[in-house]
């Protein structure tokens, strides 16, 4: 096969892992190399699905003995099956790198063969490029379950990211839609990841302290995981609590929720549609209230909330739900407070507890300083007075949905209608 | 705006970043500003006769080099936004000169309180600069030229080539690289650890000298088969990519345009 028609089939194969973040690592070229990753990470453009093209991400090979339901390069699929070799990969990212069209390589695999000769393909991949090439650009390593320790700590030793995919969010559903997959061996993979991750920070605490050179971090980036949403039955409760205990558990730097996008009919699976991406919004929106926002996964979801609204955001929800914990006080409220104000980010937050302390704010000065006053002002108040009139939740819920047009204060009739 | 003792005469400015440097170190150490700028005489009429005391007098770059030290020693992140206003090309110097004035009257915290209108004039000049930088950052498409160095042509909204340059030195390492503004034309070589400012012909001259069509033509293949069909948003593209920088994209630009380069 021509190399041009290996990539396009490796890249379209790969395209269903939502992962290209270059972010959370900070290393140099080799000696004569070329190459440096930063912590923000960059973007390098934008496909037509408006998703950031970060990395270059392959499959080493599409040849898979596995037959999960939901994946297009499953072992019963009618497609081309191709692999790359390691040469021609690392010519690739080169090429690509020294031209800045990319920040690194993402390299995932189907399982041609036993676990450790796939994953030992990627390592050597990773090699090469880090020993060979001196490159000391952004390298994200899928990891195979089931490979061995020795591996997966070679392959931190030159991979920025490392990942291993729960896929499910269940035992159950991993049994019914992905047979040869074991949940017990996924979450393996990411203890022995977590627990070299600990070892290496250790390690380099000790070398700072006898002021010698620490050996190479354990992926400097993290580990990350992704599991497809709407292709079994959980509801988003199962998913968010999922996610908030790897967070908590093994320490994962980012959960990915991937829209089930049907890739042949099975059985298994639900009947087609169009993927649940507004779900899949949501979900991650939840997911940056428990990483960025201080929320916890109950407070998201309560027992009896099975899923995310569909109309409101979970912080939008989470207030609406929460009433008593408004008006915060725009003048003394702690930063932790005005986080949770909707309409109010982690930038604006930041600017009133700045500007506070030089000036006597007004509340025209909040919109200006860059606030969406449209959805705050129901939940703040300056020195006392609410911003907003106070309207229960029902009145509330149509302001703060979205697709709702613009929110306006209802008129005095409706108010004395409710009065 | 800053008070200022009596109505005292406009400062010169060149509109070279030297200057404003110089400028700003005024501001920070008197705690006030004259509250307007004006362009210097031309040296014909004598700038350095018609200076008056304490009043600088164009871009002495040791001058520039002492406000410099002492900006960064004491003016938090005054440094870091005299750069970004500079490459703005937004004419918000007098908000600049304005917040250095409070600075240097204890006034601390001025830089981050945005209540204060010159702070969020400014600020709001400097984010679309840091933004278009780390846009650039990854939009900046190069090719290797025959000479083996690798060259991108790009066509900031701000003069931000200066604030990209460490980006590209840190990523190519030992490789010669070079930056080449067809807007403003302007161009920086990077080569042996060096970096060499060119402008006008020079500039322009270090662009691409022929075609990179075979690896072109893979990232295209590439950038085609990741996108995922039945996630279309191109509203979504459009939003994170503005239009205005698709021309010097080889995944993106139409085929004729590329040609012409």
């Amino acid at each position: 096969m021509e190399l041009a028609d290996k990539l396009a089939l490796l890249a379209g194969a790969a395209r269903y892992d939502a992962s290209c973040a270059s972010s959370g690592s900070s290393r140099g070229a080799g000696p004569g190399g070329i190459g440096a990753s930063s912590p923000a990470g960059v973007c390098h453009s934008w496909t037509g699905d408006g998703r950031c093209v970060s990395l270059l991400k392959l499959l080493y090979s599409n040849a898979c003995r596995n037959d999960c339901a939901y994946c297009a390069s499953r072992s019963s699929a009618d497609t081309r099956r191709a692999s790359f070799s390691p040469e021609e990969l690392v010519r690739i990212t080169m090429a690509f790198y020294r031209r800045n069209y990319i920040e690194g390589l993402f390299l995932s695999s189907g399982i041609f063969s036993d676990p450790d000769i796939v994953m030992e393909r990627l390592v050597e991949v990773a090699r090469r490029l880090r020993e060979e090439e001196g490159f000391g650009g952004y390298i994200h390593l899928k990891v195979i379950p089931g490979s061995s320790e020795k591996l997966l700590r070679r392959a931190g030793a030159y991979a920025d990211r490392l990942s291993a995919n729960i896929e499910l969010p269940t035992q159950a559903s991993l049994s019914r839609l992905a047979p040869q997959k074991s949940g017990t061996e996924i979450l393996g993979a990411m203890r022995l990841m977590s627990e070299a991750e600990g070892e290496s920070r250790e390690e380099s605490g000790r070398a700072r302290g006898w002021r010698r050179a620490a050996p190479p971090p354990f992926a400097p980036g993290g580990q990350s995981t992704q599991l497809v949403v709407g292709a079994s039955p959980e509801d988003d409760r199962t998913i968010v609590s999922l996610a908030s205990s790897l967070y908590r558990r093994f320490g994962l730097r980012r959960v990915y929720y991937s829209a089930f996008l049907p890739v042949a009919p099975d059985p298994r699976l639900p009947p087609p549609a169009a993927p649940p991406l507004r779900r899949e919004h949501r979900l991650y929106q939840a997911d940056w209230l428990m990483r960025c926002y201080g929320y916890a996964a109950e407070e998201i979801l309560g027992a009896a909330e099975p899923s995310l609204d569909a109309e409101l955001d979970p912080k939008a929800a989470w207030a609406l739900r929460n009433p008593g914990f408004f008006p915060v006080e725009v003048e003394s409220a702690e930063y932790e407070r005005l986080l949770r104000v909707p309409g109010l980010g982690i930038t604006g937050a930041r600017r009133i507890v700045a500007a506070r302390r030089g000036s006597r704010l007004e509340a025209e000065d909040l919109g200006k300083m860059g606030i969406v006053m449209r959805r705050a002002r129901w939940f703040l108040s300056l020195r006392g007075r609410r911003l907003g009139e106070e309207l229960g939740p029902e009145l509330l819920r149509p302001l703060l949905a979205e697709g709702g047009g613009a929110a306006r204060p209802p008129s005095s009739q409706l108010e004395l209608a409710f009065a | 705006m800053s008070a200022t003792s009596s109505a005292a005469r406009a400062w010169a400015w060149d509109g070279s970043l030297e200057s404003l440097l110089i400028l700003a170190d005024l501001a920070l150490s008197a705690g006030s500003w004259p509250g307007s700028l004006r362009s210097p005489q031309p040296p014909e009429a004598g700038l350095f006769d018609e200076a008056e005391a304490g009043e600088p007098c164009g871009a002495d770059p040791r001058a520039a080099e002492g406000a410099l030290g002492r900006l960064r020693a004491r003016g938090g992140p005054l440094y870091g936004l005299c750069l970004e206003a500079w490459m703005s090309e937004e004419g918000v110097e007098p908000q600049l000169l304005s917040l250095a004035s409070a600075l240097g009257r204890g006034e601390a915290g001025a830089a981050e309180d945005y209540a204060r209108p010159e702070t969020r004039i400014l600020r709001a000049a400097c984010s679309r600069v840091e933004r278009e930088v780390h846009r650039l950052q990854g939009l900046a498409r190069f090719s290797p030229r025959s000479d083996g160095l690798y060259s991108a042509l790009l066509e900031p909204d701000h003069n931000v080539l200066p604030a990209l340059l460490p980006h590209f030195a840190r990523r190519f390492g030992g490789q010669a690289f070079a930056l080449v503004d067809l807007r403003r034309r302007v161009a920086y070589l990077s080569r042996g650890g060096r970096i060499e400012a060119l402008s006008g012909e020079e500039a322009i001259a270090l662009g691409p000298d022929r075609s990179d069509e075979d690896a072109q033509a893979l990232w295209r293949g590439y950038f085609q088969a990741i996108e995922n069909p039945a996630r279309r948003n191109p509203g979504l593209q459009k939003r994170l990519m503005p239009a205005r920088y698709w021309k010097h994209l080889p995944e993106l630009a139409r085929i004729g345009e590329r040609e012409s380069v």
